[in-house]
This record gives structure tokens, C-alpha cells and sequence, in this order.
């Protein structure tokens, strides 16, 4: 497999993780592959790791998109425990608030338009969830979901800080 | 020139010089890439280009047309709109207002 073939498939896989639409994927990989083959740069070097460009991508769509003009915009993703915190802590950064975690691992966010306020998230294992709420509830942080055995908890980084 | 110096500015002002590349044709990203460099706005990296364009294009001020390529994977066209039309003829008002204003006083220093 050469460079460029690593780096989509690469690339294609954070795009799936993060809930990207099956037919933007392939735009996103045509356009990269495209722009590589013709400017014969390397990948990592020309667009950045894949992860980051995925999020950049995906962060760019749901910058703008969706609720223009609304107050609150809205997202959404899927992601699996070896994923999951490294998208949370960049999507909180960029200030999306996550607001419920269902038991298919979807995680639903959401966002100020005008204000957005950083958040940072932490995950904590294990089957007694409630003395490790209250544990966690004494520190400062709020429950935002939980899936099988991993528990979600959110802190805006003002708090944090 | 201090490099930092010159790739913030480019940050400022690179949705306009975008914009303003798709004024007269529809064009693909390596293309408008070229097409800055060409006007001395040095190179553009696909990973800055391709997130602008796509907040760009959710922004409703381009619209994005794929084509399969006859030898490639397909290419993806950008066209300005017409609210990007609109937000480019506002927003480039405003910088050269502001370019303006920067020359008057660097001219006042004494820099021609």
C-alpha cells in the first residue's frame, strides 16, 4: 500500500468514526486524492494528520451548517471506546457540550452560535454508577450519559480551571 | 518578513481571496490553490483550503459540483453564489476600507 493509499483509508475510517455521511466520505477522499496526485505532495505534510483533517472537515460543515442562524447548533456522532475521548476532547474544545449519550454509543452535542464555551469531558469505567456519580458530582462534574460499563461526565473549563 | 506575520494575514483575509478566485469561472481546490500562488499569495496547503471551502460552502457562498474524472477519481467544482457574490463585494469594501486606513499610516511613518 503506498503513502497516499494509507492515508485515505486512513482518513475514510475517522471520517465513518466521527458520523460523516457515506457519499460526503467519498467526496472528501476523491478531492484528497485528486489534490495529492496532482500536486505530488506528501500527505501528512500537505493536509495534516488524518484524524485532524477529519475533524477540520467535520468541524467545518458543522461550523456553518445546519442552524445558521439559530441559537443552538446541533451535532451528532457515533464513535467506540478507543475513539470516543480523543473526539470529545476536541470537540470540546471548539465548545460543543455533549447532552445525552445513548446506549448505542450516539452521542448528541450541542453548541452555542455566538458564545460557544469550551468543555472538557471524563470517562470513568465500571458497574456502580452511582457512587462514582456522586464522587464525580462532589468534583465539580455533571453526569452527561452513560453507555454499558463507561460513564460520561462534563465540566465547562471555566469550572475546570 | 517574518513568515508568521505574512500567514496571518493570509488567515484574515483568505475566504475573501478565495471568493474573489471564483469570481469569473468555477474552479476545482488544487486549482484555486495554483491560482493564489500565482498572484504572489504564496501556497496554500489542502488541509487550510479544503475545511474553508467547506465552511464556505455550508455558509451557502459556494456551491460545490462533483464530476467523475475521465482519469483521476473525479474532481469537485467550486462556483461563487450568488450571496457569496453579495458577501464579497461587502466584505472586500471593508478590507481595502481598512487597507486604506493601514497605507495612510505607514505612508505618515515615512514607508513608501
Amino acid at each position: 500500500m503506498t503513502l497516499n493509499e494509507e492515508y485515505l483509508t486512513d482518513l475514510a475510517g475517522q471520517l465513518q468514526a466521527l458520523g460523516v455521511e457515506q457519499r460526503r466520505i467519498e467526496e472528501v477522499l476523491g478531492e484528497v486524492e485528486d489534490h495529492l496526485a496532482e500536486g505530488g505532495e506528501e500527505p501528512v505534510g500537505e493536509l495534516g494528520a488524518a484524524r485532524e483533517y477529519a475533524l477540520r472537515i467535520q468541524d467545518a460543515a458543522a461550523r456553518e451548517g445546519a442552524t445558521r442562524d439559530a441559537e443552538w447548533q446541533h451535532w451528532a456522532f457515533r464513535a467506540d471506546a478507543f475513539a470516543e475521548m480523543n473526539i470529545l476532547e476536541h470537540l470540546g474544545r471548539e465548545g460543543w457540550e455533549v447532552t445525552e449519550v445513548r446506549s448505542d454509543a450516539h452521542f448528541s452535542c450541542r453548541r452555542h452560535a455566538l458564545e460557544p464555551q469550551p468543555w472538557v469531558y471524563r470517562r470513568r469505567t465500571g458497574v456502580r454508577h452511582e457512587s462514582t456519580r456522586v464522587e464525580m458530582e462532589r468534583g465539580g462534574w455533571r453526569h452527561c450519559g452513560t453507555w454499558v460499563v463507561f460513564q460520561y461526565f462534563k465540566r465547562s473549563l471555566s469550572v475546570a480551571q | 518578513m517574518a513568515p508568521d506575520r505574512r500567514s496571518a494575514w493570509l488567515r484574515g483575509t483568505l475566504d475573501l481571496l478565495v471568493l474573489a478566485a471564483l469570481v469569473d469561472s468555477e474552479r476545482y481546490g488544487y486549482e484555486l490553490a495554483q491560482r493564489l500562488e500565482s498572484r504572489g499569495l504564496g501556497r496554500v496547503k489542502g488541509g487550510t483550503l479544503y475545511p474553508l471551502l467547506a465552511r464556505l460552502e455550508a455558509a451557502g457562498l459556494v456551491a460545490a459540483t462533483w464530476r467523475s474524472g475521465e482519469h483521476g477519481p473525479g474532481r469537485r467544482y467550486y462556483a461563487l453564489t450568488a450571496r457569496g457574490r453579495t458577501v464579497l463585494e461587502e466584505e472586500g469594501r471593508s478590507w481595502l476600507r481598512f487597507d486604506d486606513a493601514v497605507r495612510s499610516m505607514l505612508e505618515q511613518g515615512g514607508i513608501r
